[in-house]
């Protein structure tokens, strides 16, 4: 075996670590299975895998949300609606999301279709609206931290880090977005909270409506 | 046994059978590396699903012309790093200014027939920025500006951490020897 180094102690733990191997731990093949088909990452979004964590989460969410926007009120009374499909067209003014696509495998994963009017934005992941960035989509495509719609691109900020920096640039707000899903996906919202999100029932569309807290961040 | 380049492609592909062949070849190797520069068994595990779900996500990057293995193994010590990056303030840390007492020079003559097991045994006693540098240099063969770039630590830290860290290890063999004896 060639040498490296010319010290024979370093060389010693270079030779006998050499193919050193350890049996992993039973579970770590089925989270890294299930990481990998849900798309990764702890804030993935997954619809069953709705618990009490996501459930707090949003409500979290709303709640910072509404915080946000009474303080806005507070100082521009421009910014007072909540309705993101009513004037402002320089925010995000509604994302349908269409779920359950039946070639999908997986239940948590579907189809997303963004309606948006605007795209000179980035949408602040740390948002619930963040987890469903990262689902499969049919109507766009997610390749690492942009969505392909078109021939348009979003860039959605996944790097915690990137935040930061780009505070000086960039204006954030809360704004509530709506997300579409075909009606049979009513069961699968077990959790309470999620239930509470629900704004409207369109049985002759067959969808329901959520309004979910996001926040979004405006390019200056 | 199929072909690594089959299975390559099939991982390219998303194809879960593809990706179960893949970590069954190579998750003990790379498990063995998370082990040698984690603090425990629980960050090693960590390391290794993140590091997986890094090859497979970006497997579709990876170019035939370099060797497969270096390629997940690099993968897998960087996300070693940042892992130890995101936990450093709960690690071991000094600087080249400290204290240079450390003279317990055992001698160069103490490479006698250690096993994998008591060499990892002693590598895993270090405190965490030793281990890191020491892997780095040693094992993996990293130069200092590389390591000081990677851990965002000055030149003579790391070259200070080495040395130290050589001599925790050989008075960690002297100890294993003294109760083999």
């Amino acid at each position: 075996m060639m040498k490296r180094h010319d010290d024979p102690f370093f060389e010693m733990f270079r030779e006998g670590l050499q193919g050193y191997e350890a049996t992993p731990p039973a579970g770590a093949h089925a989270a890294i299975k299930s990481k990998v088909a849900k798309g990764g990452g702890f804030f993935h979004f997954s619809w069953n895998r709705l618990n009490v964590y996501y459930a707090s989460l949003m409500v979290g969410a709303g709640l910072a949300a509404m915080f946000v926007l009474n303080n806005e009120q507070a100082t521009t009374p421009m910014q007072t609606a909540m309705m993101p499909e009513v004037g402002n067209n320089h925010v995000l003014h509604a994302v349908q999301v269409r779920l359950a696509d039946a070639n999908q495998q997986n239940d948590s994963e579907g189809e997303l279709v963004f309606t948006m009017e605007d795209f000179s934005f980035e949408v602040d992941t740390y948002s619930m609206l963040s987890h469903v960035y990262q689902m499969p989509s049919c109507g766009g495509t997610i390749d690492n931290s942009q969505i392909q719609l078109g021939d348009q691109l979003v860039s959605v900020n996944t790097a915690t880090e990137h935040q930061e920096a780009k505070a000086e640039e960039t204006t954030e707000m809360q704004k509530m977005a709506k997300v579409q899903l075909p009606i049979d996906w009513t069961d699968r919202l077990k959790s309470p909270n999620m239930n509470d999100l629900i704004t409207q029932l369109d049985s002759d569309s067959e969808t329901i409506f959520l309004k979910v807290p996001v926040k979004v961040t405006v390019e200056n | 046994m199929t072909d690594l380049r089959e299975i390559i492609d099939g991982c390219k592909r998303n194809k879960g059978k593809y990706q179960d062949m893949l970590y069954a070849r190579y998750s003990k190797m790379l498990y063995g590396t998370c082990l040698r520069y984690t603090r425990n068994s629980f960050d090693a595990e960590d390391v290794l699903q993140e590091g997986f779900v890094k090859i497979f996500k970006n497997i579709g990057m990876y170019s035939q012309d370099k060797p497969f293995e270096g390629w997940i193994r690099k993968i897998m010590i960087n996300t070693a790093i940042t892992h130890y990056r995101k936990h450093l303030k709960h690690a071991y840390h000094d600087d080249v200014t400290e204290s240079h007492d450390l003279s317990a020079d055992l001698g160069p003559d103490q490479h006698c027939d250690y096993t994998k097991e008591e060499l990892m045994a002693a590598i895993n006693k270090l405190p965490s920025g030793y281990k890191m540098v020491f892997n780095m240099y040693v094992i993996e063969g990293y130069k200092h500006k590389e390591i000081a770039d990677a851990l965002s630590i000055d030149i003579n830290t790391s070259k200070s951490q080495l040395s130290r860290a050589k001599k925790h290890l050989q008075r960690e063999l002297a100890e294993m020897s003294k109760v083999n004896l």
